[in-house]
């Protein structure tokens, strides 16, 4: 009873040291639950995409990974309507809808659409092995990047692909975030003027 | 007891833990275009306005970078903008424009020669780019591109820049391209009554040859506003004021003489919003007519001040 005791007041210091901020901050550590929400943790200074850590802040704020509300009225393209009518994904736009929010990539769609599951209440080893950073699960038919599970297999694939390059951005973003972003976007950096076509220099 | 105050304790940390969940920043910025561009002729007059077409609080655009190309001009956005952003736009300006009298305040100064004359397009990166072909740029300080709708093509439109704070208008800086407002071009002036009493007219006229018409208005006078002698002034009765650059415009009603001529007179003629308009024609092929005001302008509709350097029409 007192061996208890002293777990939960230990466990009660361990939550509060980690909610503490760094004096003069106000900034409160997120980490906790950073991982299933791809937030940004301002005390330590990392953030989570799809479970994978990511220590670029410019990255992880381009990659934007939440719904957005959005005047849902403002898209008139009729893929638009279609994916807003069907949690589906616009192509021509990029630009995905779950449940009426929007998000700005493939890669953040999926994780949209995606099941949150933490690991303490995965029943399968195998899934919630998979969880700690990727993996599919072919008893379940479950794929999992993080905490996300995906159940469609090829959604699945292209997530892990895509999640491959934004690692490669993060690491990249040390040298320049802009070339980060530019790598996760297919875009140009505007600085080095490198474009990017699926996380490779095409030109520049 | 003990049980009782350990379960007290929990809830305390439960509590502790809920108040102390920060508010996560989802800032975002994905959601705003290029929605204007504008140059004068030596690219010291220049805007771009951003609009946030469909999100509702993305305010996280400091640090994106805008950047024009193929001349590779960057500006990196300040930014600092509170939500709501629904609808609203963000305005670049030179220093240039910002000093222009009645230009909506930028909300960020841009250096001069962001836009080169031959750009094709402007990114707000990575986000979204605007795109047209090299040399479509209006330079003639009336002019801008803008598009109509998100996602829609840029099109040469009356320039419109707005700002954050929601406030527009239209600038003239064709001054500054030296080339002052053009006159409505002499002899394409056609009224045709609309009914038999003359009180409801249609105007059609050229607007095809002069560039540069901004917005119009009707000025008129009566039979006893003519000039007394040949060179003098022109007195005013009033006018019709903004009606805009379409043509034919329906005017009505029109006014009617209080001299008991039954005459009435007007001149349809080109002002820029800014107070300031165009030419009057000339009366006798080589002397402008004028009206009472500084440099010949006709006081009415707000115009303080005329300007007759552009040959264009007359």
């Amino acid at each position: 009873m007192i061996l208890a005791a002293a777990r939960a007041t230990l466990a009660a210091v361990v939550l509060l040291a980690g909610s503490t901020p760094p004096p003069g901050t106000g900034a409160v550590c997120v980490c906790a639950t950073a991982r299933s929400t791809n937030a940004w943790c301002p005390v330590h200074d990392v953030g989570y995409v799809g479970g994978l850590k990511l220590n670029s802040s410019w990255l992880h704020e381009a990659l934007d990974a939440h719904g957005h509300d959005v005047v849902l009225s403002s898209f008139n393209c009729p893929a638009c309507r279609r994916a807003i009518d069907g949690d589906g994904y616009c192509d021509e736009h990029k630009v995905g809808f779950v449940h009426g929010r929007a998000y700005f990539s493939k890669l953040t769609w999926r994780l949209g659409k995606a099941e949150v599951r933490e690991p303490a209440d995965i029943a399968c080893a195998i899934c919630r092995k998979n969880s700690e950073t990727h993996g599919w699960c072919d008893r379940d038919r479950i794929g999992m990047v993080g905490p996300f599970a995906i159940r469609d297999r090829a959604a699945y694939d292209e997530e892990v692909h895509a999640l491959g390059i934004v690692a490669l951005a993060d690491h990249e973003a040390k040298r320049c975030p802009y070339c980060a972003v530019a790598m996760v976007t297919d875009t140009q950096c505007p600085l080095c003027r490198i474009t990017y076509k699926d996380g490779k220099r095409i030109g520049g | 007891m003990k049980r009782a105050s350990r379960v007290v304790f929990s809830v305390g940390i439960f509590g502790f833990v809920v108040m102390t969940a920060p508010q996560q920043s989802w800032a975002g910025a994905h959601t705003w275009d290029v929605w204007e561009v504008f140059t004068n002729a030596d690219g010291t007059i220049q805007f771009v306005e951003l609009k946030d077409t469909s999100g509702t609080a993305e305010t996280g655009i400091g640090g994106h970078v805008m950047q024009a190309n193929p001349s590779g001009h960057t500006y990196t956005l300040l930014g600092g903008i509170a939500a709501p952003t629904t609808g609203k736009s963000y305005l670049l300006g030179t220093a240039a424009y910002a000093a222009l009298p009645g230009a909506p305040v930028p909300d960020e100064i841009l250096p001069d020669n962001f836009l080169a004359i031959l750009d094709s397009s402007c990114a707000y990166t990575p986000f979204d780019t605007a795109s047209w072909t090299a040399g479509a740029l209006p330079t003639d300080g009336i002019h801008s591109l803008s598009r109509s709708a998100t996602n829609g093509p840029l099109t040469s439109q009356t320039n419109s820049p707005k700002n954050y704070n929601g406030d527009t208008a239209t600038i003239d800086a064709s001054g500054g391209a030296g080339n002052g407002l053009p006159g409505v071009p002499d002899g394409s002036l056609r009224v045709d009554k609309l009914v038999a009493d003359g009180s409801q007219l249609s105007l059609t006229w050229d607007v095809a040859t002069c560039s540069g018409e901004l917005d119009n208005q009707i000025i008129y006078g009566q039979k006893s506003d003519f000039p007394a002698i040949p060179g003098g002034n022109y007195a005013l009765q009033g006018g019709q004021c903004n009606i805009g650059t379409a043509s034919p415009f329906t005017w009505t009603p029109t006014p009617s003489a209080s001299d008991g001529s039954g005459l009435i007179w007007f001149l349809l003629v080109v002002e820029n919003n800014a107070n300031k308009e165009g030419p009057w024609g000339k009366y006798n092929a080589t002397t402008e007519r004028n009206g009472p005001g500084t440099n010949g302008a006709s006081n009415v509709c707000g115009v303080t001040d005329r300007d007759v350097s552009n040959v264009c029409g007359h």
